[in-house]
C-alpha cells in the first residue's frame, strides 16, 4: 500500500512498473523504491547479518562448512563434537544438540549461531538476546550443497561457497559416472551396531544422506522402500533382504585397530546365508567423513564407491 | 513340662528385657503370663516357643534344652497364636490351617490324608468347619482368631505314640476383639485345655481374662517375676498394686470366680 | 477341596500346553514369509538355506529368549511379591534393573568391547551391573539388622534405584547423541539374539534360581501369613528370606543381561495367575513361570510383526498391555 502510495505520489499516476513509451528509468526507479519499501523490513536483519564477526556453530558440518568457505576467522566457538578442520581444538566448546550451554553461547558474544532447526527452545532463547540464527537442516546431500552457499551468503563469502559447492557436486559427479553402468549391489548400510554383537543393529532406510551417498556411491539399499532415515535391522530382516554387500561406517572418535575390524566383520559370519557373508564383501569403514554431511562429503562417498566398485573407483 | 529356668534376654545385649524369669509349665496347666505393655511377655513366649535363646539361662522342654531340637521338632510340640494375623495374599481357611502342618512334611512333600484329617479335626474342635472354603479375609475378627487357632492346632497334633507335653502359646488372644468374639475364643481355649489336654500359656495385660481363665498365673514387671501361682492366691491387691501401680477391688462374681476392677492410681 | 497335587499337575499341565504353544507356533511367524519345508529341508547346506537361518538364527532363538527372559521375570516377580508380602512389588522394585541399565550404558556410552562367557559386551556389564546392585542392597539390609529385614532391603532397594538412575544421567552426559538413543532402545527391551550363546550362558544360573524357587514355595505360603507365626511353625525364615532375595534377583539380573529390563511381565503375570490358580505358592510359582514364557513370546511376535518391517520394542507391548491391565484390575477390585 505504502508503495502504491509512493509510486502514485512519483507519477501523478497509480501505474506500478514502467511501459515502453516512457523513460525506462521513471518506471525502474518506481520499481526500484516499491521493492526497497516492501522489503525494508526484511532488510535490517540481511543488511546487519551480511559480514558477521563472530560466528558460532553447534553443528559439526556447519562447522567444517565454515572453514571450508574461508569464514574460519569469524568462529568463535564450535560444537562440542566438531573436531575438524583442527583449528577448532582451540576454540570454546558450546554444547551440541542435547546440551547447548546458553551462557557459554551468550558469553561469546556471538552476532550468528548455527543451531539445529529443531533446537527451537533454544532458537527462541537466542533471539530474545538480539542474536541472529542459521537453521541447520539435517536431510539429504543435495541438503549440503545447498546448506554451503546459504552458509556463504550469510557470512559474506559467497564466491568461496560457490566454490567449494561446486567442488562438492563436481566430485560426486565423477563417482557418478565412474559407477554408472556397474551392477549395482544390494546394500545393507549400517552405522550403529553394539561391538561384537548383531545387536542394535541401525541401517539407513530408504531417505537421508546416507541413502543419497549410497545411490551415488553405486549400490542399491536393502531397505529402498522404508521411507525413514534409520531402520532398526533385526536379524531376521537382514537374511530375508539377502544384501550383496555389508558396508558399516562409524565416525573416527573411537578408533579400531586392524585386528579389531577384522573381529567386528567377523561377526557377521554367523548370517552364512547371506549372499554379502558368502561372497567376503563385507566393509567396516572408520572414518569421520563418511558421517558428517559437510564439505567432505563427497570423498566419504568415493570411500563407498571404491569398496563397492573396487575396480572403476580408487 | 516347658520349663524356662532363670533366663535373661535381650534384643540388644546391653539392655536385658528378661531378667532371670522362670516358670514351669505343666502338661494340661492354664498359665497366664500377666503384666502391663513392655514387661518383657511377648519375649518370653518368643523364649519358650524356641524361636530365640535366652542369654542366660536355659528354656527346657520335658527335661531336654529346646535350643537342642531341631526347628521342625519343636514345632510339632510347641505353636504359637499371635495377636492378629495380617494375611498378604487371599488364602482360604483351609489353606491358612493346613499351613500348620509344615513341620510334619518334607521340603518338596504334599500333604496327604493324615495332615487333611488333622486340619479337619482342628478345625471341628475350634468350631470353624463349615467355614473351610471361606476366604479367610472375609471372617468376623473371632473366626480369625479361631482358625488361627485350629491351624496351630493342627501344628502340633500329632501320632498317639507322642505323649509328651504339648503347649499352645497365645500371645494377647483376646486384645483386637470385640466381647463376643472374645468370649468365642476363651471357650474354645477351655475346651482345648479340657478335652484334648493342652497345656495353654496366654500371655495378657488383661486382669480380668487371667482371673477368669487361668488356674495359674505368672506376673511380670519390667522383667521380672513379680509373684508365681493359683491365680486365687496370686492375684491381690497388693500384687495388682505391685505390678500396675493401681488400687483395685477385688470381688466374688455370682456365677463363681471373682472380677477385679481397677479403682484409681495409686497416689502419693 | 481338590488335592494340591492333582492341582499342580493340572496347573502344570495346562500351563505348559500354554507355553509349548507359544514356543513352537512363535517361529512360524514373522515379517518374512518363510517355507518350512525349505527351512527343514537337510539336503541343502546351512549356508545356502535362508528360510533355514531365518528360522533357527533369526526367530528361535528369539523365541527361546522370550520364553526364558518371561519365565524368569514372572517367577522372580511372584517371588519378590511372597517376600515383600506386597503384590505391587516387581522384579526391579529393589534395583536390580538400575544396576544393569547402568553396566548397559556405560558399554553403550564408552563402547566397550569384549566377550566374556559367551556374553559380548552389554549383557555381561548389564549382568555384572546387576550383580553389583544386588550386593550393595544385600550389604544395606544385612547391616541394620539381625537376618534381613524387609522393610530394611525395600528401603534400601528404593534407594539404590533412585541413586543408580541418577548416575546413569550423569553418564548420559557424556554420550552423544547416537549413543543415548542406543541405551534408550536397549532400556525398551530386544530379544533379538541372533545366537543360542546368551542363553547357554544364562542356563546355569536360570535353572538354579528355578530349583531354588521351588523349595522357596511353600515358606513363601507361610510367610504371607506372617514372619513371626512362620518362624514358630519350624520355618529358618532369615534362610528362606536370604534365599528368595538372592535367587530372585539373580534370576532378574540374568534376564535383564538377555533382553533388557522388559517391564511389566514381572507384575502382571503374578496378578493373573493369582486370579486363575489361587494364592498358594507351589501353584503360582511353575504357572507363572509357564504363562510368562508364554505371554513375553506372544509379545514378542507382536513386537516385530504389528508395523513390519519396523519392529517395535519388546517392553512397548508389554506396557501397551500392561497399563489397560492394571486399570482393569483397579476397577473391578470390590
Amino acid at each position: 500500500m505504502a508503495a502504491d502510495q509512493k509510486a502514485l505520489k512519483a507519477t501523478g499516476r497509480a501505474r506500478p512498473g514502467g511501459c515502453g513509451a516512457r523513460t525506462p528509468s521513471f518506471g525502474v526507479w518506481r520499481t526500484a523504491i516499491a521493492v526497497i519499501l516492501l522489503l525494508v523490513p526484511h532488510a535490517a536483519p540481511v543488511i546487519r547479518a551480511s559480514a558477521p564477526s563472530r560466528v558460532i556453530s553447534l553443528v559439526p558440518a556447519a562447522t567444517e562448512m565454515l572453514f571450508a568457505i574461508g569464514a574460519g576467522p569469524q568462529v568463535v566457538g564450535v560444537g562440542s563434537y566438531d573436531n575438524y578442520p583442527p583449528e577448532t581444538a582451540r576454540l570454546p566448546r558450546v554444547g551440541a544438540l542435547l546440551d547447548p550451554d546458553i551462557e557459554r553461547i551468550l558469553s561469546l558474544r556471538p552476532d550468528l549461531a548455527i543451531i539445529y532447526d529443531t533446537q527451537t527452545d533454544l532458537a527462541r532463547q537466542l533471539q530474545r538476546a538480539g542474536i541472529a540464527t542459521f537453521d541447520y537442516h539435517h536431510a539429504g546431500i543435495a541438503d549440503v550443497t545447498e546448506t554451503l552457499r546459504r552458509l556463504g551468503f550469510r557470512t559474506g563469502h559467497t564466491s568461496e561457497a560457490e566454490r567449494v559447492a561446486s567442488t562438492v557436486e563436481n566430485g560426486l559427479a565423477r563417482i557418478r559416472t565412474a559407477v554408472a553402468g556397474l551392477p549395482r549391489p544390494k546394500t545393507l548400510l549400517v552405522f550403529g551396531r553394539e561391538r561384537l554383537a548383531l545387536r542394535g543393529i541401525y541401517a539407513s532406510g530408504g531417505v537421508g544422506f546416507l541413502d543419497d551417498m549410497l545411490s551415488i556411491a553405486g549400490g542399491e539399499n536393502v531397505f529402498a522402500d522404508v521411507k525413514q532415515q534409520s531402520v532398526q535391522a533385526s536379524t531376521e530382516t537382514v537374511i530375508a533382504r539377502q544384501p550383496e554387500a555389508i558396508v558399516e561406517i562409524h565416525s573416527a572418535d573411537a578408533p579400531l585397530g586392524h585386528e579389531a575390524i577384522q573381529e567386528e566383520i567377523r561377526t557377521w559370519s554367523i548370517l552364512a546365508s547371506v549372499p554379502a557373508v558368502r561372497t567376503g564383501r563385507i566393509y567396516y569403514l572408520v572414518d569421520d567423513r563418511l558421517v558428517i554431511p559437510g564439505p567432505r562429503i563427497a570423498e566419504g562417498t568415493r570411500l563407498i564407491a571404491a569398496v563397492l566398485h573396487p575396480g572403476a573407483v580408487k | 513340662m516347658l520349663s524356662a529356668h532363670d533366663v535373661w534376654f535381650g534384643y540388644d545385649a546391653r539392655s536385658p528385657v528378661l531378667r532371670g524369669v522362670s516358670v514351669d509349665i505343666a502338661s494340661r496347666a492354664l498359665v497366664g503370663i500377666l503384666g502391663p505393655n513392655g514387661s518383657g511377655k511377648t519375649t518370653l513366649l518368643r523364649l519358650l516357643a524356641g524361636t530365640r535363646s535366652p542369654q542366660r539361662g536355659v528354656v527346657t522342654l520335658d527335661g531336654a534344652p529346646v535350643a537342642a531340637q531341631s526347628r521342625a521338632a519343636l514345632a510339632r510340640r510347641i505353636a504359637v497364636v499371635p495377636q492378629e494375623t495380617q494375611l498378604a495374599f487371599d488364602y482360604s481357611v483351609a489353606e491358612v490351617a493346613m499351613m500348620g502342618r509344615y513341620p510334619h512334611l518334607g521340603a518338596f512333600e504334599i500333604e496327604g490324608p493324615l495332615d487333611a484329617a488333622a486340619v479337619h479335626a482342628a478345625l471341628a474342635a475350634t468350631g470353624t468347619g463349615h467355614l473351610a472354603d471361606r476366604q479367610f479375609t472375609m471372617l468376623s475378627g473371632g473366626e480369625k482368631q479361631r482358625v488361627v487357632i485350629a491351624a496351630a492346632l493342627a501344628q502340633i497334633s500329632d501320632s498317639v505314640e507322642d505323649t509328651g507335653t504339648r503347649v499352645l502359646l497365645l500371645d494377647e488372644p483376646t486384645a483386637s476383639l470385640d466381647l463376643t468374639y472374645q468370649l468365642e475364643v476363651l471357650s474354645v481355649l477351655q475346651r482345648l485345655n479340657a478335652e484334648h489336654g493342652l497345656s495353654i500359656v496366654i500371655s495378657t495385660h488383661d486382669l480380668n481374662l487371667a482371673a477368669s481363665l487361668c488356674r495359674t498365673l505368672l506376673l511380670i514387671r519390667d522383667g521380672r517375676v513379680v509373684a508365681a501361682g493359683a491365680s486365687e492366691a496370686v492375684l491381690t491387691q497388693d500384687s495388682i498394686r505391685a505390678l500396675y501401680g493401681v488400687d483395685a477391688e477385688i470381688v466374688d462374681r455370682p456365677s463363681g470366680g471373682r472380677a477385679i476392677l481397677p479403682v484409681r492410681r495409686t497416689g502419693s | 477341596m481338590k488335592s494340591v497335587r492333582r492341582r499342580l499337575v493340572g496347573t502344570t499341565l495346562g500351563f505348559g500346553a500354554l507355553a509349548a504353544a507359544a514356543v513352537l507356533l512363535a517361529p512360524l511367524v514373522g515379517s518374512t514369509r518363510i517355507s518350512l519345508r525349505a527351512a527343514f529341508d537337510w539336503s541343502r547346506p546351512f549356508a545356502d538355506n535362508p528360510d533355514a537361518q531365518i528360522f533357527f538364527i533369526a526367530r528361535l532363538p528369539r523365541t527361546l529368549a522370550g520364553a526364558s527372559v518371561g519365565a524368569l521375570l514372572a517367577a522372580a516377580g511372584a517371588v519378590f511379591q511372597g517376600l515383600l508380602r506386597n503384590p505391587l512389588a516387581t522384579p526391579f522394585t529393589l534395583g536390580v534393573s538400575a544396576g544393569a541399565a547402568l553396566g548397559a550404558m556405560l558399554a553403550i556410552t564408552f563402547h566397550w568391547s569384549f566377550q566374556a562367557l559367551g556374553l559380548s559386551a552389554v549383557p555381561a556389564a548389564a549382568f555384572a551391573g546387576s550383580l553389583l546392585a544386588v550386593a550393595i542392597v544385600y550389604a544395606l539390609a544385612q547391616a541394620r539388622h539381625r537376618g534381613l529385614s524387609t522393610t530394611v532391603l525395600l528401603l534400601a532397594g528404593v534407594t539404590l534405584n533412585a541413586f543408580l538412575s541418577a548416575l546413569i544421567l550423569f553418564v548420559q552426559y557424556f554420550a552423544n547423541f547416537a549413543d543415548t538413543y542406543r541405551t534408550l532402545r536397549w532400556l525398551m527391551g530386544d530379544l533379538d539374539i541372533s545366537s543360542y550363546e546368551p542363553l547357554l550362558a544364562a542356563l546355569p544360573l536360570g535353572l538354579a534360581s528355578m530349583a531354588v524357587f521351588a523349595w522357596l514355595a511353600r515358606p513363601l505360603n507361610l510367610l504371607a501369613v506372617g514372619p513371626d507365626s512362620a518362624e514358630s511353625r519350624g520355618l529358618n525364615v532369615t534362610a528362606a528370606q536370604r534365599a528368595a532375595f538372592l535367587s530372585a534377583s539373580l534370576a532378574t539380573g540374568a534376564a535383564v543381561s538377555i533382553g533388557g529390563p522388559i517391564g511389566f511381565v514381572g507384575i502382571i503375570i503374578p496378578h493373573l495367575v493369582r486370579l486363575i490358580v489361587g494364592p498358594d505358592h507351589r501353584l503360582v510359582l511353575p504357572a507363572a513361570a509357564l504363562f510368562g514364557a508364554a505371554f513375553l513370546v506372544g509379545c514378542d511376535v507382536l513386537a516385530r510383526t504389528l508395523i513390519a518391517p519396523i519392529e517395535l520394542p519388546v517392553g512397548v507391548i508389554t506396557a501397551l498391555v500392561g497399563g489397560p491391565f492394571f486399570l482393569w484390575l483397579l476397577i473391578r477390585r470390590r
